[in-house]
């Protein structure tokens, strides 16, 4: 494949599945910016290895798998401290375009214990709660093993508990 | 029942229907992905033989030489206290030709050296938006042109951003770029075009150069780029079975008419003579050579993800003359051959040596004279540097509104504005190219 058919076949890749891919990299970090540098970065890498990325049966899997290795450098977040993105490719609206369970009140104070959570925890819950993935598709994305994925997942969610539970009223 | 599952459903539904992505998500990718190749052409022989790990901040004052100094290496370790683990033993039989054994210890001593000197000093990049003033020797591109000394030189378009930027005799210019090398004459016309080729090593009188490219082949050239004799990638045998094909990586320098370059990532460094073609294999990875004292930085380790240690070798004997092991990456004799500049790794990606740091040893005795602040503190930041000099070492800052400026810089830590701050290219990305590229010469 030359450079122009990787180039376009990328491109259809990230037109066809960037919203979801953006939503991800949005709850990964909780931040519009952060998002969009995981998102271009992660992206970038997956262009290098497109040809054979292209190939596998799931490249989501591999995607998402490159941005939370990338949600866990250490090295980016401190660079995106010094220099973030000028760039404005993503947006993200106030009040919530669609209405579900949650009243606002409660939506606000979840969501921010939910930045509270480290790391891994974190990517860990979004990948089982959103992405609605197993835990061992959870475990392969994040290299490490079911176990860990559960204790991941139970610490997280009693931190959240605890967290709610202490909330006002 | 656990209420909080189907509420963090809930929470992410609602929170991630709020995002929407509104522009070219690909395109920006793309760009970002071409940026850092750009960047990495001039770090392939790092990025592909070194992984450090340390935490940040890096304690990098800690590196220390293990040396018998001044003169000619014999076996020391000083009862130095280690802060590292012990090398590997792949990392000890690296170097089995060598006339003592390694003693891979930083010590961990904040404030006096070992030999009783001040500790080094921190540089402290001006933020003073009243220059330019001055000048360094160290040549430099900015805007697409060459800055070498009062010289001015327009390059092509195509070759206004190049990896890589040195001076050849004649007031000859040669250029790395994504393509390959370009050799262009004192008016910006293009000599000769080398496709392919990448890793680019000059003589110190600036009349030869060699270069590895894309084949693996390592190859000789004159100034003007006509190519005089080659070692065919063959030769290197360093392939790994059924992996990477034998290939020359990198070529690291020209002492005389004998060429040394990196042979694959064995570690090993081949002694090329260009005019016999006689070879002769070098224990540990070959950095870069000083013609004029004869001696070489050898890298020793660090390919899975230890610290590397570097060793100060005499090109004739082989003998080593200090070491010094940490979470650092050597990079370029000073002009004058005094010092060693390199960077320091801030986390345990590869990724972070290319985004430096700036640390400065003496070529002597190894011992650090000047290192780079917390390089995630407040105010402007090291971003790289050459050094011509130690009253004149040209660094490119990094400045709050994510522009840069050229300053130089003393082994005191002084620094002055002496280009101004322009922009990134592809200002909207972390990655974006630093605008001032450092010639290697």
């Amino acid at each position: 494949m030359d450079d122009a058919a990787r180039s376009a076949d990328f491109t259809a890749y990230v037109r066809a599945r960037e919203q979801a891919l953006a939503r991800l990299a949005y709850l990964l970090t909780g931040d519009r910016d952060a998002a969009e540098d995981l998102l271009q970065n992660a992206l970038a890498k997956c262009y290098r290895h497109w040809d054979r990325i292209r190939a596998v049966d799931q490249p989501d899997a591999y995607v998402r798998r490159v941005m939370v290795n990338e949600r866990n450098s250490r090295w980016r977040s401190l660079l995106r401290r010094r220099e973030s993105a000028g760039s404005h490719l993503l947006e993200v609206f106030d009040p919530p375009a669609t209405s579900v369970g949650l009243d606002p009140g409660e939506s606000l104070d979840l969501w921010r214990h939910v930045q509270t959570l480290p790391t891994q925890q974190r990517a860990v819950v979004v990948l089982r709660f959103y992405e609605d993935l197993t835990e061992a598709q959870t475990a392969a994305i994040l290299g490490c093993t079911v176990g860990t994925v559960k204790s991941h997942t139970s610490r997280a969610l009693a931190a959240m508990r605890l967290k709610m539970s202490e909330a006002p009223a | 029942m656990n209420t909080t599952d189907p509420r963090l459903k809930d929470l992410f539904a609602e929170r991630s229907q709020r995002v929407h992505v509104v522009g070219d998500l690909a395109e920006r990718a793309i760009a970002r992905d071409r940026a850092n190749r750009r960047r990495e052409v001039t770090t392939a022989v790092a990025v592909g033989a070194v992984a450090l790990a340390v935490a940040v901040p890096v304690g990098w004052n800690a590196t220390r030489p293990d040396s018998v100094r001044p003169g000619p290496a014999v076996s020391t370790s000083g009862g130095l206290t280690s802060t590292e683990p012990a090398p590997s033993p792949s990392q000890s039989t690296s170097q089995s030709t060598t006339t003592d054994q390694p003693t891979d210890r930083p010590t961990s001593i904040p404030t006096i050296t070992l030999s009783g000197a001040p500790a080094a000093a921190t540089l402290a990049p001006s933020d003073d938006p009243s220059g330019p003033a001055g000048d360094t020797a160290v040549a430099y591109v900015i805007d697409g042109e060459l800055h070498d000394g009062l010289s001015r030189i327009t390059l092509p378009d195509a070759l206004a951003r190049p990896a890589q930027v040195a001076r050849l005799a004649d007031r000859l210019v040669l250029l790395v770029t994504n393509d390959g090398v370009t050799v262009v004459d004192a008016s910006g016309a293009v000599l000769t075009d080398l496709p392919g080729g990448r890793a680019v090593a000059v003589s110190s009188d600036r009349t030869h150069f060699i270069l590895t490219g894309d084949t693996g082949d390592l190859t000789y050239h004159d100034a003007r780029g006509r190519q005089l004799a080659k070692l065919a990638a063959e030769t290197c045998e360093c392939g790994s079975g059924g992996g990477a094909p034998s290939a020359y990586q990198a070529a690291v320098g020209l002492v005389g008419t004998t060429a040394y370059a990196a042979k694959g990532y064995t570690g090993k460094t081949v002694a090329w003579d260009v005019v016999t073609g006689a070879t002769k294999d070098l224990p540990g990875q070959f950095r870069m050579v000083d013609s004029e004292r004869a001696v070489a930085v050898v890298q020793i380790g660090g390919a899975t993800g230890e610290n590397p240690c570097y060793d100060l070798r005499d090109l004739a004997t082989n003998a080593r003359r200090w070491r010094v092991c940490g979470p650092v990456l050597m990079q370029s004799f000073s002009l004058d051959g005094q010092y060693v500049v390199g960077t320091g790794a801030v986390d345990g990606l590869r990724s972070s040596v290319t985004y430096p740091t700036v640390l400065v040893w003496r070529t002597t005795d190894g011992e650090l004279l000047l290192e780079s602040g917390d390089p995630t503190g407040p105010g402007p930041w090291s971003v790289s540097a050459r050094a011509a000099t130690g009253q004149d070492i040209a660094v490119q800052v990094g400045h709050e509104d994510g522009t840069r400026s050229l300053q130089r810089c003393t082994l005191e830590g002084r620094c002055e504005v002496i280009a101004p701050a322009r922009p990134r290219w592809q200002s909207d990305i972390p990655e974006g190219d630093d605008p001032y590229i450092l010639a290697t010469n």
